[in-house]
């Protein structure tokens, strides 16, 4: 078989295989979207390896690495909200969104805050989910 | 001590001393411890003799306290005196009126949950006020005033169904469409506004709500409808010369330089970094490339070394930083057409005084009288 046909196999797997087994957690994180005021809870409570390996990166590399994040909330409590919120492949991509879009050019479409002593773009996870999530409405008020 | 005698005159002479004594024996002075081994002597005369010297007689355990209760008593009267009486302290009478006006001015002081409070106190006390209706809708807006959106939807919708047909009904309406707006839930709003518009004739709150529909639908992107709602304002109406002005100027929001984000999307998906470079964002649209070209690169190199593992690996890595760099793209551009709306918005006037919403008429009501 060629390398080139094997490659895109080994890809087509890698893809199905990330659908299948990411899709049940951010399936259950978009059904725990629901109106319940326990939903927030029963997401935390869910594991989420998303969730899993930010907490790993900020108990082990943040905390002895300084604060150089531009922007606020900073990158990995930005990323723990979009896991949270949007379930692990969802946030997994919001994530990799803010790693590419958090320079000086952000600036020009979002307001600046005065943050931990220096001003910093203000770019919580609402601000990148407003074209497509549309929370909940808790009652009907027709 | 006794000396000389016979055994009978001695006991004698000894009753006759502790006759004598016996007031020191039964209430012996403190000054006269010194003493003690006398009285001690005493005693075991007195018990041989069964004289019964030492044996006080028996009290009443009511008169054995009464000493201590007859000075608590005059105490406790004589501090009664000092405490205040209800008979001379100051009286204020609080008419409805009163109660309701306190309320509107916490409210205009910005004092929000403190008028809520008020106005519930208004309703408590005057269940029968003719402004039960008007207090019931002002706790709505105090709570929206107060950013407690969800509170005052409820409120306002309770207002709103208890009193359909009346014009406060209309303005809780119009305050839920307002809440709405106000979280940028821009197709609601327009829901409720219309909602108003429809159902409520009054001149006042009608040319608001279409007024507020108008900038909604402005907000939402829809210019030429925001422009014929715009004209559909009462000539007669204060809003009139302000609605001809933004039904002119809602239509130049067609012409903003949007970017389309289908577009984006696909031109990030058919070389990473495109779309960002659409959307005038060069540096991420550079990042994008330069991230998804090394993942690519080394994910190619590791499956022809044969490192599968690997090479899977820095795949699946990829596949994040693929579809991240798509979604970057649209959200860029999502992004990119919000701040040039925003900015056109920005510069259109915004007449409506929504302090025309809250007010309402006077009237009499009973009167609260609260002795302090």
């Amino acid at each position: 078989m060629k390398p080139i046909i094997r490659l895109f196999l080994l890809n087509a797997l890698a893809f199905c295989l990330v659908l299948a087994v990411l899709s049940p957690v951010s399936a259950s994180a978009d059904g725990l979207r629901a109106n319940s005021p326990s939903s927030s809870k029963t997401r935390e409570a869910a594991f989420n390896p998303g969730v899993w390996l930010l907490k790993l990166y900020r108990n082990t590399i943040s905390s002895v690495d300084s604060d150089r994040c531009p922007s606020f909330p900073s990158c990995s409590q930005y990323s723990l909200d979009a896991f949270r919120k949007h379930g692990f492949f969802t946030g997994w991509v919001m994530t990799v969104d803010r790693l590419l879009h958090e320079g000086k050019e952000e600036t020009s479409v979002s307001p600046m805050v005065y943050s931990g002593g220096r001003w910093k773009i203000y770019d919580p996870v609402e601000n990148n989910d407003f074209w497509w999530y549309h929370p909940p409405k808790s009652k009907d008020h027709d | 001590m006794i000396s000389g005698g016979t055994t009978p005159q001695r006991a004698k002479i000894m009753t006759r001393r502790l006759s004598e004594n016996v007031h020191l024996l039964r209430y012996p002075h403190p000054s006269s411890l010194r003493r003690t081994s006398m009285y001690a002597s005493f005693l075991r005369i007195s018990d041989a003799l069964h004289l019964s010297i030492f044996q006080q007689p028996p009290m009443n355990p009511v008169f054995r306290q009464a000493p201590r209760v007859l000075w608590i008593l005059p105490a406790l009267v004589f501090i009664s005196f000092l405490l205040p009486s209800p008979g001379l302290a100051s009286r204020i009478v609080i008419n409805s009126e009163d109660q309701y006006n306190f309320a509107l001015k916490m409210m205009e002081k910005g004092e929000y949950l403190i008028a809520v409070g008020e106005f519930e106190r208004f309703i408590q006390f005057f269940p029968h006020d003719r402004k039960i209706p008007e207090a019931n809708f002002l706790i709505g807006v105090c709570y929206l005033k107060a950013k407690d959106y969800e509170n005052a939807r409820n409120v306002l919708q309770g207002t709103h169904s208890k009193y359909p047909d009346t014009e406060v009904g209309g303005k809780a309406l119009f305050w839920i469409g307002e809440s709405y707006f106000r979280q940028r839930a821009f197709s609601e709003a327009e829901r409720y506004f219309a909602s108003v518009v429809e159902h409520y004739d009054l001149p006042q709150l009608k040319n608001g709500a279409l007024y507020r529909l108008a900038w909604a639908r402005m907000h939402s992107r829809k210019w030429k409808e925001a422009s014929q709602t715009f004209k559909k304002i009462d000539k007669e109406s204060d809003l009139y010369p302000s609605a001809q002005e933004l039904a002119e100027k809602s239509l130049s929001g067609e012409d903003l330089a949007y970017k389309n984000p289908n577009t984006a999307g696909i031109m990030a998906a058919l070389l990473p970094g495109l779309g960002h470079a659409y959307c005038r964002r060069y540096r991420d649209g550079l990042m994008a490339f330069v991230v998804n070209g090394v993942f690519i690169w080394a994910s190619v190199e590791s499956f022809h070394e044969g490192h599968e593992v690997l090479g899977g690996m820095l795949t699946f890595l990829e596949l994040g930083w693929y579809a991240g760099n798509i979604y970057s793209a649209v959200n860029c551009a999502h992004k990119y057409n919000r701040h040039k709306k925003n900015e056109f918005l920005k510069n259109l006037p915004d007449r409506l005084n929504l302090h025309l919403f809250t007010t309402g008429s006077k009237s009499m009501g009973f009167a609260l009288r609260i002795n302090f």
